[in-house]
């Protein structure tokens, strides 16, 4: 990331430089690893302070770890002695931030004070509150959000409560698991999206790819379809009534992106990656409405989608709950090194899909779904660098 | 593809080069190959070498100046460049180290020094068409998807010597099992 200073609020720019000096308990986990059999090394990043870890926080984790990558293969041409670092994946909720692509020229100071306008979120331990609710409503906080210069492709977008960012830090020719082109590992991060949402027991959200557009879209109407679909055929559990109270948008004329993307590659090692909207307001007025305030992605007339809006309330709920329930864990080792307070349920949805999402990332690439899943509480990796 | 267009160039030189062939001659003192010229007056060489992460280097006769760009290779694997961001002219980097990026597919991938290097002109064509790097990624003429023209020192021409030559590229290559 580029521009970290004087963009950032001091404490966050803090926290940052903290990370940086030192990722010992992130670095370790990625470097002690005496098992034969590979496996995608999920981090999910919590925070036991803020509802979310920042955004710059867990971009400086990242660098840490690719900078493990890259100085492995740099090692590697002159020693291939020590064994290749196990793929990772890094996934959190950030507070609101804006962030730029790499080709953008800064952006004028007009378009900036736009983006940094308060946004109302709802809190994590209270999602399903209506963002549109009026000021001071509590169970929503109101965030001046960030705006920031990444290396990624790509123009503008946001990142914030209610979507899950997925940054698998992998190396494209590592021996370790199946090799990708460039192209074929953003096609890789999409279908891996539309694996999950597809294939959950309570989604089953269709998905497609545009050749024009990256990311995974869904089409116009899909909620209504959704809709449908459990009218007729009503879940276990879930009340098929609660369709009648679903959203029903009228200016859905569009095929909208429920996941974006945009990749940085050096020397074939990943940063960034994708980030799935799972409960983000897609409509309203800007300041609750994150979306209104740019264009996404630089495209004019293209909508955005969250699964939430897709699924019927019943449906929602259910998944949300599965999610909370300790039954949840779908990876085939759990471990937890950080007891990380898990901040409500809609953060328990967020981490399950997550860990969702790294099982089907495992098998695409060759590793049967093996994942080995740790909760880091970014507070802790600074209380230990801080002390 | 570049390597045909440099025989055609080869068999057939244009009338630039033939004009400007003694002037050349006597500014060029070191010349392998004298009898071929390309558009862009520098001195076509067999001199050119490959790294692992896909970047070409063209080593002039003089053992100074070269030219640099992305493999044909590279340029397939990435799709269509939608962006190129070009090397600043004058900077003085080290082997391996970020002199730019090309963005497809929302990827942008980190173009590296192939050796110690200073940047002495920059492909400004790449800006208002970046697509030229998927069509002649290694045609180093004008007109073609060369990154940079660049300045090596001692230290690069040693780093130059490790490359790969073609066949070794190709062999690499062929390697990448995707």
């Amino acid at each position: 990331m580029r521009a970290l200073p004087h963009r950032l609020h001091p404490r966050h720019l803090n926290l940052a430089r903290r990370c940086f000096s030192n990722c010992t308990r992130v670095v370790d986990l990625i470097q002690h690893d005496a098992s034969p059999a590979v496996f995608l090394n999920h981090i999910h990043l919590s925070s036991s302070q803020d509802p979310f870890p920042p955004y710059a926080v867990a971009s400086e984790i990242q660098s840490q770890i690719r900078q493990i990558f890259l100085s492995y293969k740099a090692a590697a041409t002159t020693s291939p002695t020590t064994s290749a670092p196990s793929p990772v994946l890094l996934s959190f909720t950030p507070s609101p931030t804006y962030t730029l692509g790499r080709r953008q020229t800064p952006i004028s100071p007009t378009q900036a004070s736009r983006l940094r306008q308060p946004l109302r979120v709802p809190l994590p331990n209270t999602m399903g509150t209506d963002p549109s609710a009026p000021a001071e409503e509590p169970g929503t906080k109101d965030y001046i959000p960030l705006v920031l210069e990444t290396d990624r492709g790509g123009l503008t977008t946001y990142h914030g409560p209610g979507q899950i960012v997925l940054w698998p830090i992998l190396d494209l020719r590592s021996p370790l698991h199946t090799n990708f082109r460039v192209r074929c590992y953003a096609r890789l991060l999409e279908q891996t999206t539309r694996a999950l949402l597809l294939a959950h027991p309570h989604l089953g959200i269709q998905t497609h790819l545009s050749e024009a557009d990256p990311g995974v879209w869904v089409r116009r109407g899909s909620e209504q379809h959704a809709r449908d679909k459990e009218n007729g055929n009503p879940a276990a559990g879930v009340d098929a009534t609660d369709a009648t109270a679903a959203p029903t948008p009228a200016d859905l004329t569009t095929d909208r992106k429920i996941a974006a993307l945009g990749v940085h590659l050096r020397r074939h090692v990943t940063g960034l990656g994708t980030a799935l909207n799972l409960d983000v307001a897609t409509r309203g007025p800007d300041s609750v409405n994150p979306w209104a305030r740019f264009v996404p992605c630089g495209l004019d007339g293209k909508g955005v989608a969250s699964v939430r809006d897709l699924i019927a309330p019943g449906r929602w709920a259910a998944a949300v709950a599965a999610a909370a329930s300790p039954a949840a864990a779908t990876t085939t080792t759990t471990t937890t090194t950080a007891a990380a307070a898990p901040s409500g349920i809609a953060a328990a949805f967020a981490e399950d899909m997550a860990r969702r999402w790294a099982a089907e990332l495992s098998s695409r690439i060759g590793l049967d779904g093996r994942v080995r899943s740790t909760t880091v509480d970014v507070e802790s990796i600074i209380t230990t660098a801080a002390s | 593809m570049a390597s045909i267009a440099r025989c055609v160039r080869a068999a057939r030189p244009s009338v630039l080069s033939t004009i400007s062939k003694p002037i050349a001659a006597t500014s060029r003192p070191v010349f392998y190959r004298p009898t071929q010229r390309c558009f862009s007056a520098t001195p076509i060489s067999e001199v050119r070498k490959y790294t692992k992460d896909h970047e070409w280097i063209d080593l002039h006769a003089d053992n100074k100046t070269a030219v640099i760009g992305i493999s044909e290779y590279a340029a397939e694997a990435l799709g269509d460049v939608v962006y190129v961001e070009l090397p600043e002219e004058g900077a003085t980097v080290a082997q391996g180290d970020s002199i730019g990026a090309v963005e497809s597919v929302k990827s942008a991938s980190d173009i590296n020094a192939p050796v110690s290097l200073r940047i002495v002109q920059s492909n400004v064509e790449l800006e208002e068409k970046p697509a030229k790097i998927n069509r002649v990624p290694e045609d180093d003429a004008a007109g073609g998807g060369w990154l940079a023209r660049v300045e090596v020192d001692e230290q690069g021409l040693k780093e130059f010597e490790g490359l790969l030559d073609l066949e070794a590229y190709k062999e690499f290559t062929a390697t990448l099992h995707e």
